[in-house]
């Protein structure tokens, strides 16, 4: 009796026993897993095991025997991704180098398939980077490694094996594309590795030790920059470099005799269109627009480079500057690359370059005078180079300037002042002056501007002092604007800056840094046709200044400052 | 145990002593015989047998038989012998009497029942009614352990296993919606009404009510739930509970005894969440981490971990294989020690009882301290007049930690989310452990910090003291006036650390790197009492008992609390130091008061039917200005007492069978006296403090009304072998204050009104068998069972209302169902294909196509859309049905007992597991994400991990709602009892092993089914992150010196 009731409380809280377990259980324990589908499988085994085992694997299997990759696999413990190959893929598989086609086989994460998703880098054993593609329909979606599809999915005890459906050969990176370009193009690489440096990145490096002068030494990890093409965001985070494998970007190479031939080219303009010898600055900027105009943040398609827009190379902040550094323009109906043969990079394209011009708008940067160069002609060029109607009395005003910033030079204020003569006013006349463009040489003379052809914005300066007439401006004889404000005081416009000039290097040391040099008001777009260099007439007349003078207002009166012609972009 | 038999065997002996000095047994025409028998059948010998209207006393020889001569037959006979419990019962013309006398030994019964303003034996009671005596007390260490699973109708729920937390209790379900719904507690006859808000101070933690009181100094409950609870009027609506600790009215020795009560013990939780190991976790780290890196390296650079490189330098940081819950949980000595000393003479009694309790945590450095003492006395003035003085007086000390969904600091959710590859204390590059702990690392806190060095402490003083007087005026009439006081002082105070350890997640939105909060709370109950009792046996022989009087309450409660952060190192740890601008002051402040006039009256006739009334007249100061200020709350009760019949009498196979109709009205003023008038309470306005009106208020707000139907039937048979209690209930509470909601024109939130009524029914069965008995052998079983519906019926002008928990969960009251549901989606698996979320078409509620992978929720309205409208009930806290059972078994001295107690049909919200599953971040997830989705194709009930869970996949829904039945030992105690001197030291005593919550069967997926957040109804079935409660073995004794 006593036996039987033992045996029914035994019994009873084995079955509770057994079923709270079994709902634990099922939550918390791994469930075997059911996946209805074709191409994916689970596995209780290791990714080795499972590889060995198969036999349609049997190649690979005996190339990761040879590479070593199952040693590194057993020895690690984490999880993996390993991309496998049948014995067929294998068998028409063009592998060059077994270690480096091995180790483009695994990586250190393991991804889910369903993780994966478009743009996704992979790194693989090997340092490369292969892209995921995803591909999907209403009901499936197919995955692709570096364009080769994932065919099947094993989930292992250590993480997945994809068998591919083709080989994958890593491509070279941009950065390895560069560094192993030939000898034809030993002038484009050596001017880009001319601005790559080591610096030493302490926050990787680690502590090691306290030197004799009290310093601390570090293991000293280096990390490599382009001082000139590495590009970051207002915040410091790096925007983009050649380097990285995380960024897709296109290199457009030209060969040494495009760049020697483009080099040519714009010293011959420098001395052509500014009356002198090219110097060292102007070869800093023609080497690194060859440099800038080769880099590009994005994948270009040869529709883009064979197109008829424009295009800007990488753009952003350079390390240490104030202000994003613009990309430079190419334009494809002047520059020219060769599309039917691009170079695919794991992290990008690249093109050769078939024909290369540093532009016009490079080589010149702005052309500006000041009128009151007009104290150091003599009575003759004074004559020649201005032309004055109902205007006399002529003389230079001084007002002081601005500067100097640092290396920039002092700017001074001095106008060209003129006042409508009685006659003209008498007679309530149209006053004007017809400018010669001239500029003062070092010597202390002057000469006459040479302007190569091509469209530039044009501007001018004058002195704001509420002058109450207005003018009207012709550039070589063409009306320009018939209705300019004289109140441009100087050139103090916030309008263009002396080549190099970054306001906002200099904002510390003058709040009005922005003013510093400028080109004046625009006056308008103005065309120098023809093909040769040639003078320039700038024609300042006022048709209502006679009358306001003749009134007896004294602000009736010219004041001349500058003018200026900047390249526009279409002066390419 | 032993007093009460010591004492009534100096009654038996005094009384047959007085009686045979002064009478001689006198002759008398009819020759009436008997047999007194125990209930295993053994002959009672030296049974004292009374009969009314006979002078004198007769004795029953060995063979437990007698012989006495009586005029007539119609008399009351009245047996009493040592160890049993006395009876009385009319002859109803029998010449040969048979009785079976129930043994004051047997468990879990007792007769001595403690009724309001009164005292009464089992047959006279006149309610529905439960009664636990101390020596069902023995091994629990609390109140609230003495009265889980042991009263039918009753739920008591474990808080926690954070020390001093206490258990919910509720009788009969809920009732209220804004007022308490807690049962009407007093203790020595003063109504405890101690503060039962949650802690501002200690995230999680509301302090167990019964704190002060020793288990030991009590020495009978009773639990009242039928219609004698109208004595209390509008405080009685959740039935009432009666705790009456020692006194010296139980103990009639006039020589001094010492006892010794002790326990020492340890208690410990084995119980942990599986948690993804470290490869598991990695792997897990990768599919999250891809949903949020845009490249591989990224994730590698901040999870280097993920790549497997000795080399790392940062290596040794991430080679670890920490158990965190191992971490956070260690084992704990609880004991609990009572000396007792107890004399007095004829005119003066004492009893004294001196006690220290050590309660330790299973949590890591948590722990509770208590010092107390409980001293009663009684001194006859002179033969009519008694003083009665008891005071209990409790110090405690608690050091404990943050519970609840706090990230930042509750240590067990800590331990869950933190990774294992890191470890608790630094290390440097070579790997060895330095003393300090580690820094909080990705954005979680080091749990091993948090239980060392965040303090949060809470330190209580206890007053409880009952002054009373009783003067008999005649032998039938009593006068007696009570004064009584129950005050509570509690300071909270919490410091977390971390701005100079770096080891806490700053909180606050990150802005508080350490915090500091403090707050102080007083309870002050004053009560008055005013009885008279008037007790008449009529010429008929029909009883009467009359008692009545005027009772008042006053009652105020107090928190003021401050907060603020950023001292400016975690050296300062007051809120004196910390950052200007950042504290902030709150706190609460309520004064209630209560009148009660009130009158009993029972009358019984020919020992066969009883009918008693109750009616009490009573206002409290929470009615609103313009309503009624007295209420009326009548009650009456008819018993049918069929044993007494004739043709029952006599037979040993029925020893009681008691028919009980009961019908009566309760009401529950226990809400705020704030609600019924204008008040302000105050709010920041930039850098300035104002003030806000609080409330539209309704000044005809009145007492919520309960009325309730008592059906009960009581049988004991088989020679008292077989107990078995059947009742019915059914309570139908209206004007059941409800928030309304109102217009934002307003500018209130709240206008409450009594305009809501909730229904509860329910079935409670109380069985007790004696399965096998012998004088060395004996085998009880019993238990318990209550059935509860409960179920809103109106809610004035609206048909529900939904509550929102800081998690986003929802909690519905709805007309027709449980109050407080879970509210939400109902999930009906994963997509296990993206062709499968393709032919459902499933949107989300921003139009977004459900994929594979992603939880696919039950679109209610076929709209094609997941939102708002396809939310519905999911279940609710209310179980089907619970109670508890228990086995005894006793060979000579050595017992060994176990009690079980269960619940059935209880839902729970396990929001913890809402949030160690949820899929979407970086950190440790529970086991469970090793099935999460992970290929096309696959079947499982797990979701994708998605960062930031895009589609709602984690939202409240049928998911983390978890049937949370359970059936837990409660305890399982080895006991062996003496009772003759031993060692020439001890006179009696007890020895006991017991273990305490060692089994729990239940589908719950959390730690332990039973919890509750606070003292709120709204958060019972809310699993959020509380302690765990913890088993224990404990070795005690009770020794008498």
């Amino acid at each position: 009796m006593k036996r039987r009731y033992i045996y029914a409380i035994a019994a009873v809280t084995m079955l509770f026993s057994f079923s709270c377990t079994e709902k634990w259980d099922q939550h918390y324990e791994p469930g075997s897993k059911r996946v209805d589908s074709d191409i994916v499988e689970v596995v209780d085994m290791s990714a080795e095991e499972y590889i060995q085992t198969n036999s349609d694997l049997s190649s690979i299997s005996t190339l990761f025997t040879e590479q070593d990759v199952y040693t590194k696999l057993e020895t690690k413990d984490q999880l993996f991704t390993v991309l496998v190959y049948s014995n067929s893929v294998m068998s028409g598989a063009q592998i060059e180098n077994a270690g480096f086609f091995a180790n483009t086989c695994v990586s250190d994460l393991a991804f889910t398939p369903t993780k994966l998703v478009d743009g996704l880098s992979i790194k693989m054993w090997n340092g490369k980077y292969l892209e995921v593609s995803v591909e999907k329909t209403a009901s499936t979606t197919e995955y692709f490694i570096a364009k080769s599809r994932i065919s099947k999915i094993i989930q292992v005890d250590n993480g997945f094996v994809y068998v591919m459906s083709d080989a994958i050969y890593a491509p070279k990176s941009l950065y390895e594309f560069l560094t192993e370009l030939g000898d034809e193009y030993s002038m484009f690489k050596d001017l880009v590795f001319e601005y790559e440096e080591s610096a030493f990145d302490r926050e990787n490096s680690i502590p090691v030790g306290v030197d004799n002068t009290g310093n601390t030494v570090y293991d000293s990890v280096f990390v490599s920059k382009n001082l000139l093409m590495d590009r970051y965001d207002s915040g410091g985070s790096e925007s983009w470099n050649m380097r990285s494998e995380f960024f897709s970007s296109t290199v457009l190479v030209p060969n040494n005799t495009l760049v020697e031939g483009a080099l040519d080219k714009a010293y011959q303009d420098v001395r052509d269109a500014l009356n002198r010898e090219p110097n060292a600055n102007d070869s800093l900027k023609f080497e690194q627009f060859i440099i800038k105009s080769a880099f590009y943040s994005s994948m270009l398609t040869p529709e883009q480079l064979d197109g008829t827009e424009d295009l800007y190379s990488v753009s952003g902040y350079i390390e240490g500057e104030s202000a994003s550094t613009p990309g430079v323009q190419w334009r494809p109906t002047v520059q020219k690359v060769n599309t039917s043969n691009p170079v695919t990079l794991s992290n990008g394209v690249a093109y050769y370059t078939t024909a290369l011009k540093i532009p016009n708008n490079v080589v010149v940067f702005r052309i500006k005078n000041r009128f009151y160069i007009w104290e150091y002609c003599n009575e003759t060029e004074k004559e020649e180079y201005y032309k004055w109607e109902g205007l006399g009395d002529i003389s230079i005003v001084d007002d002081g300037g601005f500067g100097p910033l640092g290396p920039w030079p002092f700017i001074p204020y001095k106008t060209v002042r003129a006042w409508p003569t009685d006659e003209a006013k008498a007679n309530e006349s149209v006053c004007s002056v017809e400018l010669t463009g001239i500029s003062l040489k070092e010597d202390g003379t002057v000469a006459v501007v040479m302007v190569p052809p091509g469209e530039y914005s044009f501007s001018m300066g004058f002195k704001s002092n509420k002058f109450p007439h207005t003018f009207q401006i012709y550039f070589n004889d063409e009306l320009v604007n018939d209705n300019v404000n004289p109140n441009i005081h100087y050139d103090r416009t916030n309008n263009g800056f002396p080549e190099g000039y970054v306001p906002a290097d200099w904002a510390a040391v003058s709040n009005r840094a922005s003013y510093y040099d400028c080109d004046g008001g625009e006056i308008g777009i103005v065309t120098i046709t023809g093909t040769e260099l040639q003078p320039i007439k700038i024609k300042v007349a006022s048709n209502d200044i006679a009358a306001i003078a003749a009134s007896g207002n004294s602000k009736g009166r010219y004041q001349l400052y500058c003018w200026t012609l900047r390249p526009t972009e279409n002066n390419y | 145990m032993d007093k009460v038999l010591n004492m009534r065997h100096n009654k038996i002996a005094l009384t047959i002593l007085f009686v045979l000095l002064v009478f001689g047994l006198s002759a008398q025409e009819i020759t009436v015989k008997g047999k007194i028998t125990a209930p295993d059948n053994q002959a009672v010998p030296s049974a004292v047998i009374t009969i009314s209207g006979v002078e004198g006393v007769v004795q029953t020889n060995e063979e437990g038989e007698f012989e006495v001569k009586v005029a007539d037959t119609d008399g009351i006979l009245t047996v009493s012998a040592q160890g049993f419990y006395d009876l009385s019962q009319p002859l109803l013309g029998r010449t040969d009497v048979r009785i079976v006398l129930v043994d004051m030994a047997k468990p879990k019964y007792n007769e001595d029942l403690v009724f309001p303003h009164t005292k009464l034996t089992k047959s006279a009671q006149t309610s529905a009614a439960k009664n636990i005596g101390a020596k069902d007390l023995d091994q629990v260490h609390t109140i609230e352990n003495a009265l889980q699973g042991e009263v039918s109708g009753l739920r008591v729920i474990n808080k926690s296993g954070m020390p001093g937390e206490g258990s919910y209790l509720n009788i009969r379900g809920v009732r209220s919606l804004v007022g308490k719904n807690m049962p009407l507690i007093l203790v020595n006859g003063i109504p405890y009404l101690p503060d039962t808000e949650e802690s501002p101070i200690i995230g999680g933690y509301s302090r167990g009510i019964f704190n002060g009181l020793n288990v030991s100094d009590i020495q009978n409950i009773t639990v009242l739930k039928g219609a004698e609870a109208s004595i209390y009027g509008s405080m009685a609506a959740n039935g009432v509970i009666l705790i009456e600790t020692n006194g010296v009215s139980a103990s009639d020795k006039l020589e001094t005894q010492i006892s010794l009560t002790s326990q020492f013990g340890l208690s410990w939780n084995d119980q942990q969440i599986p948690l993804l190991n470290g490869d598991e976790y990695k792997s897990y780290l990768t599919d999250v981490g891809l949903t949020y890196y845009a490249n591989m390296a990224d994730l590698i650079g901040d999870f280097p971990f993920l790549v497997d490189d000795p080399d790392n330098y940062y290596n040794y940081l991430y080679n670890n294989k920490t158990d965190w819950q191992d971490e956070v949980y260690s084992p704990s000595v609880v004991s609990n020690n009572v000396l007792r000393v107890e004399g007095g003479d004829a005119v003066a009694k004492y009893d004294i009882s001196l006690g220290y309790m050590n309660e330790g945590g299973v949590i890591d450095n948590t722990k509770r301290d208590r010092y107390h003492t409980q001293i009663n006395t009684s001194i006859n003035v002179n033969r009519k007049l008694e003083l009665l003085a008891s005071i209990g007086l409790a110090y405690m000390q608690a050091d404990l930690q943050e519970q609840g969904l706090i990230e930042e600091t509750n240590p067990v959710l800590v331990a869950y989310s933190k990774m294992p590859l890191l470890s608790p204390y630094r290390k440097d590059p070579n790997g060895s452990i330095l003393a300090e702990y580690d820094i909080a690392r990705y954005g979680v806190s080091n749990p091993v910090a948090i239980t060392n060095t965040l303090a949060a402490n809470t330190r209580q003083h206890n007053v409880n003291i009952r002054f009373g007087a009783n003067y008999e005026v005649t032998p039938d009439l009593l006068l007696s006036g009570t004064i009584g006081l129950f005050y509570n002082y509690d300071q909270e105070n919490i410091f977390i650390p971390g701005r100079s350890s770096n080891t806490i997640v700053a909180m606050n939105n990150g802005l508080a790197e350490n915090t500091v909060r403090s707050g102080a709370g007083e309870v002050k109950n004053m009560y008055y009492n005013l009885n008279a009792k008037y007790k008449k046996v009529l010429d008929s022989g029909n009883l009467l008992n009359v008692y009545g009087g005027l009772q008042m309450l006053t009652t105020s409660k107090e928190f003021d609390g401050g907060a603020g952060y950023n001292t400016a190192n975690d050296f300062y740890r007051t809120l004196n130091f910390v950052e200007s601008g950042t504290t902030k002051f709150f706190g609460y402040i309520n004064e209630w008061n209560w009148m009660n006039m009130y009158a009993h009256g029972d009358y019984t006739m020919n020992n066969l039917l009883r009918a008693s009334v109750n009616v009490a007249l009573d206002g409290t100061s929470s009615s609103g200005v313009d309503a009624s200020r007295l209420g009326v709350f009548p009650s009456a009760g008819l018993t049918f007492m069929a044993k007494h019949l004739e043709s029952l009498e006599n037979s040993t196979f029925i020893n009681k069978l008691d028919f009980r109709a009961e019908y009566g009205l309760t009401g529950n003023s226990r809400f705020s006296s704030n609600y019924g008038k204008n008040y302000y309470q105050s709010t920041p306005f930039l850098v300035l403090s104002g003030i806000v009106r609080s409330n539209i208020p309704n000044t005809n707000l009145k007492w919520e009304t309960t009325k309730q139907l008592d059906l009960g039937v009581e049988l004991s048979v088989l020679k008292n072998r077989v107990d078995l209690g059947v009742n019915y209930f059914n309570a139908t509470s209206t004007d059941v204050l409800f928030a309304q909601p109102v217009s934002s024109v307003f500018g209130s939130p709240t206008y409450y009104d009594n305009s809501a009524e909730i229904a509860n029914s329910g079935i409670e069965a109380e069985l007790s068998a004696s399965i096998l008995k012998s004088k060395s052998f004996e085998w009880i079983v019993g238990g318990n069972i209550s059935t509860l519906t409960n179920e809103v019926k109106s809610l004035g002008n609206v048909s529900k209302q939904i509550m929102d928990l800081p998690d986003g969960a929802e909690i519905v009251t709805q007309i027709g169902e449980d109050t407080y549901s879970f509210y939400g989606y109902k999930a009906e698996g994963i997509f296990a294909s993206q062709a499968q979320a393709t032919d459902a078409n499933l949107k989300d509620w921003r139009g977004i196509n459900y994929e594979a992978g992603d939880v696919r929720y039950e679109d209610v309205n076929n709209d094609g859309q997941i939102g708002e409208e396809d939310k519905q009930i999911l279940g609710s806290a209310t179980p089907d049905f619970f109670g508890g059972f228990y086995s005894y078994i006793r060979y000579k001295n050595l017992s060994i007992s176990a009690e079980f107690t269960y619940s059935s049909g209880n839902e729970a919200y396990n929001a913890t597991r809402r949030s160690i599953e949820a899929l979407d971040n970086f950190n440790n997830q529970s086991r469970a994400a090793i099935n999460r989705w992970q290929l096309d194709g696959q079947v499982t009930d797990i979701p994708k991990a998605v960062y930031g869970d895009p589609m709602n996949n984690n939202a409240f829904s049928s998911r983390w709602i978890e049937d949370a039945s359970y059936l837990k030992l409660k305890y399982v105690t080895l006991a062996y009892e003496f009772d003759q001197t031993f060692l020439k030291f001890f006179r009696s005593g007890k020895i006991y092993v017991t273990g305490e919550n060692l089994f729990t069967w239940t589908d719950y997926l959390g730690l332990d089914p039973e919890f509750a957040y606070s003292y709120e109804e709204a958060f019972q079935g809310v699993d959020y992150a509380k302690a765990v409660i913890p088993r224990s073995v404990k070795f005690g004794f009770n020794l008498n010196f």
